[in-house]
């Protein structure tokens, strides 16, 4: 008696206990740190409109064949919205089982899809599917940067903005690197770490009531040797609590966020952002610092260690980007020189004259273009400048939109304000030997 | 000696061809609207001095606005969208006396928010308590902040001006416009203007050329019959036997009309729905018709044959012409229809009104409600209109459940043909090319408090 009441309190811890490890592992990837929230709005927007429907058609107590018509409002490409739309909630309703799209039915579905005040609008309504008559049906979504570039009309909807730059705080001397963590959706603070010549820093910024607010650090890094004369150091993260930390000194480690211990790598890598265009996902990149000096080597590699061969890549590179999905790159070589590679391989020197150190690409205004944001070569004393250049993706011609001189010093590191979107922003640090660092915000608005 | 001034002749003929009438610093902008407009445009300039050509000196003489803030600064929801916090830049006694004279039907300013809070049968609670505005509602209240957006918070007199609380108050423009090296013409004051001539901002219906710029409201005019139960008795208006198909019928003979009278207007078209683009997004046409309709017959009226009173503004020619349309089809359907061409009123008694309608917000859900309060032959079926369920989505936190709610009230008020839409017609303005800085408001009036002129157009 007492066993089976064993076995059967056994049981049903077993099965609370799973149901809250499956309700944990749904709702922590949505939240977590490290922005797992990642996925096409694309996708998303579809699968709202498809449950949407689905939902309204099971309340009517309808099911089977319908006639699907799309049209298309204004702010959108009709020819887009039929490609990528209509064509993917086809396929998601067949899925679905319950309505099946076909091409004559009595039953229709006819949807409209439009922009309005900034936000993607589907007025609909489900016909002949009920006696009462015609069923509403509106879905909306924020028009975000990858629905803008696969839906909208580029241009002339008042996404192409202006310029802001402003100081976002103050950090110590010394910065040879900056990473950040978007935490959450819902969030509006973006978890900023700082890599110091003293070690790690973590600070918080809150993005709508800008505030910098230190929250931990510095912690060491665990290192007994000397700094080499030329410092240079890179963060990147490996996994959503893990940090890695690589000096040109030949030191990697990889710091876990949660535990906060240090672990030594045997082969250092340093990791580098590539984005995707379409749908705002960074995705680290490998390369290796040549021992003693900032520049980096390649091969480069992504993370399941293949080597991307990347045509015209020099020995000797002071920092690399790209935009994974036109498999086009870009990068400074050792001598200042900044280099493009487009889709056919073809390879552009944007600039004759030598760039700084670090840039970062990204579509700021989300017209599908995207923008480089280079620094100057400034010599110790000199003023930086920051300069964004936008680069047409068919001509690989580029233009200068936005320039700024900077108020103090060189810029040191940059960083994306937004790792789990098409950042709109990146992080500037601002450096002057012996004073206090600048931290800057260049967005568009 | 001739040839050179032959010469300097020539190159300074074409010259004022293409020069503009550019004012000194502090130029005059000059406007022509109809009285009632106009009226209303005085309520809401503010920051220029003001003048009327046709009376005595200064109507409302302005200082600065330069340094004007935005008035509320952050709102916050809790319980469920029960419970708003308001809190203000401003003096809070005095934003919340305005808050409470907007939301409460019976006070003296007879705002758009408190006659939807008073068809809803809401009576917010309201509390301030140090600097913050407390709103307590009964039920969740999603759409509190597009509410308050119709609200006139600013203090009394000198800025009460902007309607919309969120509104950029201070006058960047004119700002950046004086920052300039050669700095702009500022406007200095406003003429209310009769000829249309000289005017630099008038009400659209007239051909713009070259030097001229129109501006369009957010969003257009409907206009569309209001029935009463006596007129729904009557054939073709019976809409309870096949609601939406005698709709669709009755628009096919208004057609061309309507076409005709949205066409003088110079923009806009023939509607088959209340809402106009602008608050609805756009939506799924119907069904094209299979077979078109018969042509109208004129005939002999029966002896005994209903009659009908239609009511409209007949200062309005799209009015008159459709009204005069309308008469004609009805007479071919064995039904009078006696115009009334007097000025309309809510609670005044017709059998049928045409009206040319606009909503207070671009909130599709507080626009229906208040259209629902507003016209007395809809206020008599307001609960069967707005149900429970019905009052949940149109005030729910979420804008595409209030919007699918709202296209069904709308859809619900067409289905027993209380009311019938026939057209959409835009509201613009035909503006000078050089002014710049003009912008329309929700309300359809042009806001003037950044306006400058160009230096060089």
């Amino acid at each position: 008696m007492v066993r089976i009441f064993f076995v059967d309190t056994l049981s049903r811890v077993i099965r609370t206990a799973i149901f809250v490890i499956v309700a944990v592992l749904f709702v922590v990837p949505c939240y977590g740190k490290g922005s797992s929230v990642k996925g096409s709005s694309l996708v998303r927007f579809v699968e709202k409109v498809a449950w949407g429907l689905e939902e309204r058609a099971s309340e009517a107590g309808f099911t089977g064949p319908v006639r699907l018509i799309a049209k298309v409002g204004k702010g959108l490409k009709p020819r887009a919205v039929d490609k990528y739309f209509r064509a993917r909630l086809n396929e998601r309703l067949n899925r679905g089982g319950l309505i099946k799209p076909v091409r004559q039915a009595t039953a229709s579905i006819r949807l409209t899809l439009s922009l309005q005040r900034g936000s993607l609008w589907l007025l609909g309504e489900l016909n002949e599917v009920s006696p009462g008559g015609a069923i509403p049906i509106v879905v909306t979504s924020k028009m975000d940067r990858e629905l803008q570039t696969y839906l909208g009309i580029p241009d002339g909807n008042g996404l192409r903005r202006g310029w802001r730059f402003e100081r976002a705080g103050e950090l110590p001397d010394g910065v040879l690197d900056l990473f950040t963590i978007a935490p959450g959706m819902a969030a509006t603070d973006v978890e900023l770490i700082t890599l110091h010549t003293d070690g790690l820093r973590f600070y918080r910024y809150d993005i709508l009531e800008p505030d910098l607010v230190l929250e931990g650090g510095p912690i060491a890094l665990p290192t007994k040797e000397p700094w080499p004369r030329i410092q240079a150091g890179r963060l990147g993260l490996v996994d959503e609590n893990i940090l890695r930390i690589t000096t040109n000194r030949g030191d990697g480690w990889r710091y876990h966020l949660t535990t906060k211990d240090f672990k030594r790598e045997r082969e250092p890598v340093v990791t580098l952002d590539t984005i995707s265009m379409m749908t705002g996902e960074l995705e680290n990149v490998g390369a290796r610092f040549i021992k003693g000096t900032p520049n980096l080597q390649g091969p480069i590699f992504n993370k399941e260690g293949v080597n991307l061969s990347v045509k015209g890549l020099p020995k000797q590179f002071r920092d690399f980007t790209g935009t994974r999905d036109d498999r086009g790159w870009a990068w400074v070589s050792s001598e200042g020189i900044l280099q493009l590679q487009g889709v056919d391989g073809k390879l552009v020197t944007v600039l004759e004259k030598a760039v700084g150190d670090r840039i970062r690409l990204t579509d700021f205004d989300g017209d599908g273009d995207f923008e480089i944001v280079t620094t100057t070569t400034a010599l110790l004393g000199e003023l930086d400048q920051v300069q964004v250049r936008r680069v047409d993706r068919e001509t690989q011609q580029w233009r200068v939109v936005f320039r700024r001189s900077m108020t103090m010093g060189s810029i040191a590191s940059m960083a994306y304000v937004n790792p789990s979107d098409i950042p709109d922003a990146i992080f500037l640090v601002e450096e002057q030997p012996g004073f206090e660092s600048s931290l800057w915000l260049l967005e568009t608005r | 000696m001739r040839w050179h001034c032959l010469v300097l002749g020539l190159l300074f003929v074409p010259t004022p061809l293409h020069g503009r009438r550019l004012p000194e610093l502090g130029g005059d902008i000059r406007i022509v609207l109809p009285e009632p407009m106009e009226q209303r445009l005085k309520e809401v300039l503010t920051s220029i001095p003001l003048l009327d050509e046709d009376s005595d000196g200064l109507l409302q003489k302005e200082q600065s606005s330069v340094g004007r803030s935005v008035v509320v600064k952050k709102l916050i929801t809790r319980a469920n969208f029960k419970h708003w916090v308001v809190q203000t830049t401003m003096n809070t006694k005095s934003v919340y006396d305005a808050l409470r004279e907007c939301l409460f039907v019976g006070s003296a300013v007879a705002s758009w928010p408190g006659q939807v809070l008073e068809v809803l049968g809401l009576r917010p609670d309201m509390r301030m308590e140090k600097l913050e505005i407390h709103v307590e509602f009964k039920q969740p209240f999603g759409p509190f902040p597009e509410l308050l957006m119709g609200c006139r918070l600013g203090p009394k007199g000198a800025a009460s001006g902007e309607a919309g609380v969120f509104k950029e108050a201070s006058p960047k423009r004119l700002a950046k416009a004086t920052k300039g090296y050669v700095p702009s013409p500022l406007v200095e004051r406003v003429l209310f203007v009769t000829e249309k001539g000289k005017a630099d901002v008038k009400l659209g219906n007239v051909r713009l050329s070259r030097n001229r710029k129109a501006l369009v409201a957010p969003y257009g005019d409907s206009i569309f019959l209001v029935s009463s139960g006596s007129a729904r008795a009557l054939t073709p208006f019976r809409w309870s036997e096949n609601a939406v198909a005698n709709l669709e019928l009755f628009h096919d003979y208004m057609a061309v009309d309507l076409l005709m009278a949205v066409h003088a207007e110079g923009r806009g078209f023939r509607a088959r729905s209340l809402l106009p683009m602008g608050i609805a997004p756009a939506r799924p046409l119907p069904q094209d018709k299979k077979a078109g309709v018969s042509p109208l017959s004129i005939r002999d009226l029966s002896l005994g044959a209903p009659s009908l009173t239609l009511r409209f503004q007949d200062s309005d020619p799209v009015l008159t012409a459709l009204a005069e349309r309308l008469s004609l089809v009805l007479r071919s359907k064995n039904i009078v229809l006696n115009l009334d061409g007097s000025t309309l009123a809510g609670d005044q008694r017709a059998d049928l009104r045409m009206v040319r309608w606009r909503f207070p917000c671009s909130e599709a859900s507080l626009a229906l409600i208040h259209l629902v309060g507003y016209w007395s032959d809809l206020k008599e079926v307001k609960t069967d209109l707005l149900s429970d369920d019905m009052i949940a989505g149109l005030l729910s936190s979420k804008p595409e459940l209030r919007l699918e709610f709202s296209l069904k009230l709308e859809r619900l008020m067409l289905k027993r043909g209380l009311v019938f839409p026939m057209a959409t017609v835009e509201r613009w303005y035909d503006v000078d090319i050089a002014l710049e800085g003009i912008t329309i408001g929700v309300d359809g009036l042009p806001r003037l408090a950044n306006a400058f002129w160009r230096s060089r157009p």
